[in-house]
């Protein structure tokens, strides 16, 4: 458990306009690592999708993990905001109605308590809208370039 | 309990109108008593209007985190159908791994997750780490083999991307397959575990006779290919599914309803299990036993016991599926490439919560000039409503408020619906600001 490096993980919908953001990042650090620009990057880059506690066991693999999502932190849209869980409050459906209400923060929370936690830090994304539809609003796609920067600030180099 | 009562469960805050149970009972009788889901996928079917054939599967995939192969295989056998494009025995087989691998990982959520906390008492999952971790983790463990199936056929971990319309861009190697056979082996000893979790714990008593609608396929127990079948009326062909869905609109709820034969059908593992039986596995109609299930079953809430029943099976006829590809060798057949020309194709496929339809028109270039997809929530919705209308009468004179309360939700539960599932914004407060 815990044994391989550094998980860079992507979630989020991309038919949900700036929901799409955190695999569009996935998108632009794999063009970025083929393209030689990230070489020192050692890291496995994976897109989530939706299904939060399907990650769980992939999770617990590594040691760090970097998970880029739209997140709601109430600041202006395309603000790039990096965090850890404890810096934050996590919402959590805890009486959900469907397993469709399991995201991320129900992962992260089950993973701690769980004691299968690895170091995890949220690239927070904030959009401005996650209606049906696809494309990324300007201003969270013009945030892609910060991202790839503090995904590598966060990303320990070889 | 009092004869006036109003019960609101507004369970998903965060996307207002979705998700939520209404009940209003005015000196004994039932004003109101529906529930409330607003239906996904009709905004994702003009998304399709317009794109190549070979994107309908990629765009679909990504209606639903949970429900991702589902849509996948349905838009897959969509196309096919349209063009003409017969499967393979080897074909059919990877599409069934990779269904019976999305069963894994939906199922194993759903009655570990979601409904074992309602049995034990506890409020969610969460608590459950504290008492019961083992159930927690096992449960974890089973999930994964889902996704690592799904990833063996598929490809990739989440949305596969190895099956197209025709075919499959890459095969399971031999050792892939026998290293997935062997953990499908231990599977069927955890899952023994959950029989007997599942077999210890007592679900409300309550029952009413619908319509049980499922696919149908002569010989085996129907999963990517068949007929529908109707426990009123029997066999219709897949290509008739308007006539079973009948679509149309209530007053107060932007989604679609469904009726067959009567006012409202119900779809999922338990009409898989009443039209299905005689198809199950020995060990699988074993466990059904052992949980106290025999067919026709009436109490939607044993929905949740027939999951645990076909994932049995499954493991079964996964065994079956695979040991047979390992002992005639996997052939590496090439996809299938259409010829390109004006046609149609429905795709009926079941997934967890019960059959799936996509239907898309094609103009000669292979563009899709209209789609239509009718999930398995649309269908049940009408029956979750009966169900509760038939219920709510008789409990508020037995039960308290929160009592039915409970009783509501565990049944809204049971069915597992999709709840505008496209959607999973992480919404936080920071600590120190």
């Amino acid at each position: 458990m815990n044994d391989k490096g550094t998980l860079i993980l992507g979630v989020g919908n991309p038919l949900r306009r700036d929901d799409g953001i955190g695999l569009a990042s996935i998108q632009k650090l794999k063009e970025l690592k083929q393209s030689g620009e990230l070489l020192t990057i050692r890291a496995d880059i994976i897109d989530g999708g939706t299904d939060g506690l399907g990650l769980i066991e992939y999770l617990k693999a590594y040691k760090n993990v970097i998970i880029i999502d739209a997140v709601e932190m109430a600041l202006p849209p395309g603000t790039v905001k990096p965090f850890t869980p404890d810096e934050a409050v996590l919402k959590i459906n805890k009486d959900s109605l469907s397993t469709h209400g399991f995201g991320i923060a129900e992962l992260i929370t089950l993973s701690r308590e769980l004691g299968i936690f690895p170091g995890i830090t949220i690239i927070g994304v904030q959009p401005e809208d996650s209606g049906y539809g696809e494309g990324l609003s300007t201003k969270v796609s013009q945030a892609l370039g910060i991202i790839c920067q503090k995904v590598l600030e966060h990303c320990p180099s070889e | 309990m009092s004869e006036t009562i109003t019960i609101g469960v507004n369970h998903i805050t965060r996307v207002e109108g979705h998700g939520n149970i209404k009940v209003d009972v005015q000196n004994g009788e039932v004003k109101e008593c529906k529930l409330e889901i607003v239906e996904a996928p009709r905004f994702f079917e003009a998304m399709l209007e317009g794109r190549h054939y070979s994107e309908a599967a990629i765009i679909t995939s990504r209606i639903c985190g949970i429900c991702s192969v589902g849509h996948q295989l349905a838009s897959v056998r969509a196309t096919e159908d349209a063009f003409g494009i017969e499967l393979t025995k080897q074909n059919h087989q990877l599409k069934t791994l990779l269904d019976m691998g999305q069963y894994f990982e939906s199922h194993v959520l759903h009655v570990y997750f979601l409904a074992v906390p309602d049995f034990v008492g506890a409020p969610s999952v969460f608590p459950l780490v504290a008492t019961h971790k083992d159930v927690v983790l096992s449960a974890l463990k089973l999930k994964k083999l889902g996704h690592d199936i799904g990833e063996m056929i598929g490809g990739r971990l989440v949305h596969p991307i190895s099956m197209i319309p025709g075919g499959f861009t890459h095969m399971p190697t031999v050792k892939k397959l026998e290293e997935i056979l062997n953990r499908i082996q231990d599977a069927k000893e955890e899952l023994k575990n959950g029989v007997k979790l599942v077999s210890s714990l007592t679900l409300p008593d309550f029952e009413r006779e619908t319509e049980y609608i499922s696919m149908y396929r002569d010989g085996e127990y129907a999963f990517i290919d068949g007929n529908i079948f109707s426990s009123d009326r029997g066999e219709i062909s897949y290509k008739d599914y308007r006539k079973v869905t009948n679509e149309y609109l209530v007053p107060h709820s932007t989604a679609k309803r469904a009726k067959f034969s009567r006012h409202s059908y119900m779809v999922g593992a338990l009409a898989r299990f009443n039209n299905n039986y005689k198809y199950l596995s020995d060990d699988a109609k074993q466990a059904a036993e052992d949980l106290g299930l025999k067919p026709k079953y009436y109490n939607p809430y044993m929905n949740t016991v027939a999951q645990l029943v076909e994932l049995i099976h499954i493991v079964d006829n996964s065994t079956e599926i695979i040991n047979d590809m390992l002992a005639k060798g996997i052939k590496n057949e090439k996809p299938v490439i259409p010829e390109l020309k004006e046609c149609a194709g429905v795709g009926a496929v079941e997934v967890p919560r019960g059959i799936l339809f996509h239907e898309y028109t094609y103009d000669k270039n292979g563009f899709i000039t209209k789609a239509n997809c009718i999930i398995p929530t649309a269908q049940n919705l009408q029956n979750i409503e009966d169900d509760m209308n038939d219920m709510v009468p008789d409990s508020i004179k037995k039960r308290t408020k929160e009592e039915l309360t409970l009783d509501l939700e565990m049944l809204v539960r049971a069915y597992d619906p999709c709840i505008s599932c496209s959607c999973h914004l992480l919404d936080v407060e920071f600590v120190n600001e």
